[in-house]
């Protein structure tokens, strides 16, 4: 299938990127990891950097830790990364997971939230940051950080009143053709937890609208669950301009009601 | 007839002045220069005599008007000059390819594959539509597209002096017959039953448009004006020849325009109106070996064209082809035996809907999407013509290649981004190819000729966007379509008797690529059956088997033809209705090898010269297209239809009156294509045509659709009606 050679080259890319990066380290032990700065920050003597594929946005994020004292790199036995958002009335959290350390960049740790407000007036988010060092310390402190708004995020209501996120995994930019398509889906447990949601299907509907309602859908294969929350499949654009996509969550128990995403599709 | 121009070019600078003894004559081949025999020499009432094996005959010296009838061979009208002639033949296999020619120019003898356009008003729509087995595909009252027994685009040949042109309009407001005014024309090769293969490099049918090519007069010059009511149409065109020594050039020039169309009953044809420019360059140099190099330039320029059929205007179409060609010339025969065709040719199109309500049209509302498409075009071809063990043989190597692109704006009245698609995503389309074509004298009443075409056809879409598009429309690798395509052709003649009959059967065997748009036209709009169409970039070619059976009968004043043709065509490919995708307003297609489909039907032509000056001619023609797969009838055939003229031709002056007719359609298709059905109709035209000043001042005035008739052809797209009574005035006047 072209699809997996695709893959296979978006892998080879990807591998001949890393060796580039790899070779071109003459100076330190470990590679460094290119991506961008989201904020730099001393806990308890530990120098905390943040780095991401992009400025933070609500919907999926990778996160990257990187945690050095006094320059040089800290062995560190255990970590976890909770992100909270702090609004007048309450506080919650949002679908993450914990920071695993990279294969390839053996200095940093990744992990990934799916944002689901933004920053604002409405309250602001940081990221509970706790890590045992090699040597039983424990260290603990609060990453402050801001989230942009985007579209690629969006909740939807079941008829019992559960809540449920769905998040534009891929593509993050659409262009003409054909492309994989991924969701991720959490259910809002509490608060705190939530869970991914790995037992439903999706209905999902393209749509691009030229005017007046009427426009026209394109052809696409429908995602299904892939675990994690992860749902595959894929879109073919044929044409550029904006478009919609409705998503309706079908668990055993729960149909939530269809929400709609809206962005736009350039030309390739 | 340019046998006849060379024997009277040697008859004038003969000086001998004949005495009363008998003179020889001698007839030979014209190619091998060879002597025949056993040809028949006759005067306006009997018979004079056959010539020896030394191909000479003796001719009373009293007699100067003769007639050489050869099997084989084209009939000679030939007049004896002095005491020894020659008479050259020309091959009935050179003459007899089932071309119709349509001279622009005046003729000799009635020919039933000859068509006359002396109306110097017509335009070279109407000159083809007049052709029987030929019908126009109207969108408006500009630029018809010729079909072929009810075959039109990619499965015709359209070919400007043997040049490949592709359209760069996806709606295909640009057929190639749009860039060759009839002022320039010099003929028109038709070849309907495909037995060109060699020569074409497939079994379709074929038109080829011959364009003027520079005199080797010292000067010449010609300037027409035409107006016509009540569209306005008003046309100014100046043709010139000049040459001095072995140079000569020759310039064409004409600017059309025309308001809206009126149609009968007075109805007027919003958006129908035209502006168009187009510009001929020849240059001729002849050396002194009488080799012959050509050098066309051919620039045409069309704005503001409407087409009230389709949903939007062009806003600009432009041509420009560059054309060389040098020819090694044979003695003593207008056939080159080799020459060598270089040429490239540029088309671009814009269009758009600015001057549509575009709020209240059926499909693609509320937004205007102005279109841009371009062509490029470079290519050449070899063509050898030789004798291969005394038999004539044609060989022809050819290559072109063409990218085409396309893309459509789409710029919503509401407040929406703009959206823009790309139709056709940069697609190169190269072909490389080799032809032959060989006679065979079998016996003194069978000639068989044989053609063969190899070609090899590559097709790549390089728009990564549409490429991707297509592999996840297909769920496959889209690579580029490469296939050898092979075609052939057998055409046997028979001549039964001395007398000018044949019988002619014909075999061809076609493989077609499908064009770049089956493959990989993206979104293109069909306004025939209101779908949005997808390529296929996996479909296969298409193959087709046309047999045919003709017969040709001529004596001095009667001349009778007629064809009847079977084909069937496999693997035809078609749209399918893409349901996934589609809904009320948007309705989508994709290209498939649907099946199979037959065609069959005949055509008739007859003339008749009553007398001297009264004189006649019939035409009908008649097709049958049935898709066996669907079990429909093909879209777009026109119906039994025909023509009757008559003319009288007068001292300075001629007459005639022109009653075209054809039933009505009911066999419409309404699977692949939501068609309706069309009335019959019959209307009647008149034209008055004199000389004045010695011949030099020629004044037209025809009248088209007396009745005022309101009607449609079948082939009009969208219903677009016909004029209404016209009158129009055309003054020629030559220098
Ligand atoms: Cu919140
Ligand atoms: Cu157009």
């Amino acid at each position: 299938m072209f699809k997996n050679s695709i893959l296979k080259n978006i892998s080879i890319v990807l591998l001949l990127t890393v060796v580039a990066i790899s070779c071109d380290d003459s100076g330190s032990d470990n590679p460094e990891l290119e991506a961008t700065p989201i904020v730099t920050t001393m806990i308890d003597g530990y120098q905390v950097e943040l780095l991401s594929d992009n400025d933070l946005r609500t919907g999926y994020n990778n996160l990257y830790w990187k945690i050095t004292k006094d320059g040089s790199s800290v062995d560190i036995a255990q970590i976890s990364a909770m992100p909270m958002m702090h609004m007048t009335q309450m506080s919650h959290s949002c679908p993450y997971t914990s920071p695993e350390m990279m294969e390839e960049f053996s200095d940093y740790y990744q992990s990934s939230v799916n944002f689901i407000m933004p920053s604002g007036e409405m309250g602001s988010w940081d990221i509970m940051l706790e890590f045992t060092t090699s040597d039983d310390m424990t260290v603990s402190g609060t990453v402050d950080i801001e989230v942009e708004s985007s579209w690629m995020i969006t909740s939807a209501q079941s008829g019992d009143g559960n809540t449920y996120f769905i998040t534009w995994y891929a593509p993050t930019s659409p262009k003409t053709g054909n492309q994989d398509l991924k969701f991720m889906v959490h259910k809002r447990e509490n608060m705190m937890s939530f869970p991914a949601v790995d037992d439903a299907e999706l209905s999902v509907y393209p749509f691009m609208d030229m005017g007046g309602g009427e426009g026209h859908s394109t052809q696409f294969e429908t995602p299904t669950t892939k675990g994690d929350g992860m749902y595959e499949g894929s879109i073919n654009y044929s044409m550029s301009g904006t478009w919609t996509t409705e998503v309706q969550v079908m668990t055993s128990t729960d149909t939530t009601s269809a929400v709609t995403f809206e962005y736009s599709v350039i030309a390739q | 007839m340019k046998i006849l121009k060379l024997l009277l070019f040697i008859s004038l600078i003969s000086s001998v002045v004949s005495n009363a003894q008998d003179k020889t004559l001698y007839v030979f081949d014209s190619m091998k220069k060879t002597p025949l025999q056993d040809v028949h020499i006759m005067d306006a009432s009997s018979m004079i005599g056959y010539t020896d094996s030394d191909g000479s005959v003796s001719v009373p010296s009293d007699i100067r008007d003769l007639t050489i009838h050869f099997v084989g061979y084209r009939t000679l009208k030939f007049s004896m000059t002095q005491r020894v002639d020659t008479a050259y033949l020309v091959s009935a296999v050179y003459q007899m390819q089932d071309e119709l020619v349509v001279y622009a120019g005046d003729m000799g003898e009635p020919d039933v594959r000859d068509y006359n356009n002396n109306s110097s008003h017509l335009t070279l729509d109407r000159m083809l539509n007049n052709v029987d087995g030929v019908s126009m595909i109207q969108r408006g009252a500009f630029a018809w597209e010729p079909t072929i027994r009810g075959l039109d685009d990619q499965r015709i040949n359209l070919t400007i002096d043997g040049m490949q042109v592709f359209k760069a309009c996806v709606d295909k407001m640009d057929p190639v017959t749009a860039y060759v005014e009839s002022d320039n024309l010099s003929k028109l090769e038709i070849d309907k039953s495909g037995t060109g293969v060699a020569e074409n490099g497939n079994g379709k049918s074929s038109i080829n448009l011959v364009t003027k090519k520079p005199d080797f007069a010292p000067f010449k010059f010609n300037i027409k004006s035409g107006l016509r009511y009540p569209d306005y149409y008003r046309v100014l065109a100046v043709n010139s020849d000049i040459s001095k020594g072995n140079h000569a050039i020759r310039f064409s020039g004409s600017i059309k325009q025309a308001d809206n169309l009126v149609a009968g009953n007075d109805s007027t044809i919003n958006n129908s109106g035209f502006n168009k420019v187009n510009l001929n360059l020849a240059y001729r140099l002849r050396t002194p070996s009488r080799n012959v190099l050509d050098v066309n330039y051919i620039f045409d320029d069309a704005r503001n064209v409407g087409y009230p059929a389709l949903l939007m205007d062009a806003t600009r179409a432009l041509a420009n082809m560059l054309r060389v060609q040098y020819s090694w010339m044979n003695e003593n025969s207008d056939i080159p035996t080799t020459s060598l065709l270089v040429y490239g040719n540029v088309i671009n199109h814009q269009m758009d809907d600015y001057s549509r309500d575009v709020a209240n049209r059926p499909v693609m509302r509320n937004m205007h999407m102005p279109m841009d498409g371009n062509t490029n075009t470079a290519g050449l071809k070899l063509s050898r013509n030789l004798y291969i063990r005394n038999q004539p043989t044609s060989l022809f190597v050819e290559g072109y290649l063409s990218k085409a692109f396309g893309d459509m704006k789409m710029e919503s009245l509401f407040d929406i981004p703009d959206m823009y698609i790309t139709n056709l995503g940069d697609i190169y389309t190269g072909s490389a190819r080799i032809g032959a074509k060989s006679s065979f004298s079998l016996s003194n009443s069978l000639l068989l000729k044989l053609e063969e075409s190899l070609e090899f056809n590559r097709v790549e879409l390089t728009n990564d966007g549409n490429r991707s598009f297509f592999e996840g429309l297909y769920g496959k690798e889209v690579n580029p379509r490469a296939r050898f395509l092979f075609s052939s052709s057998a055409n046997l003649f028979w001549f039964p008797t001395t007398e000018n009959l044949n019988f002619s059967f014909k075999a061809v065997y076609s493989q077609r690529q499908a064009n770049y748009i089956e493959l990989y036209g993206h979104y293109i709009y069909n306004y025939v059956d209101g779908y949005f169409y997808d390529g296929n970039p996996f479909l296969n070619p298409e193959t087709t088997l046309n047999l045919e059976v003709g017969s040709q009968y001529q004596i001095a004043d009667n001349a009778l033809s007629v064809s009847v043709y079977y084909k069937q065509m496999y693997q035809y490919i078609s749209g399918i209705i893409d349901g996934s995708i589609s809904n009320q307003f948007f309705q989508f297609k994709r290209y498939e090898n649907v099946g199979d489909v037959y065609m069959t039907g005949f055509e008739l032509r007859w003339l008749r010269n009553w007398s001297n000056s009264f004189s006649s001619d019939v035409r009908t023609a008649y097709t049958y297209a049935q898709n066996t797969t669907l079990n429909e009838p093909l879209p777009l055939i026109p119906p039994l239809h025909g023509s009757v003229s008559t003319s009288y031709a007068g001292k300075g002056f001629s007459l005639s009156g022109i009653l075209e007719w054809a039933t009505e359609q009911s066999r419409i298709a309404n699977q692949t294509t939501i068609e309706d059905q069309t009335d019959s109709f019959a209307v009647l035209n008149f034209e008055l045509s004199r000389k004045w000043l010695n011949n030099s001042l020629r004044s037209t005035l025809s009248v088209h659709n007396v009745f005022d008739h309101y009607y449609n052809q079948h082939t009009s797209i969208g219903n677009i009606p016909e004029s209404g009574r016209s009158f129009m005035l055309t003054l020629t006047y030559d220098l």
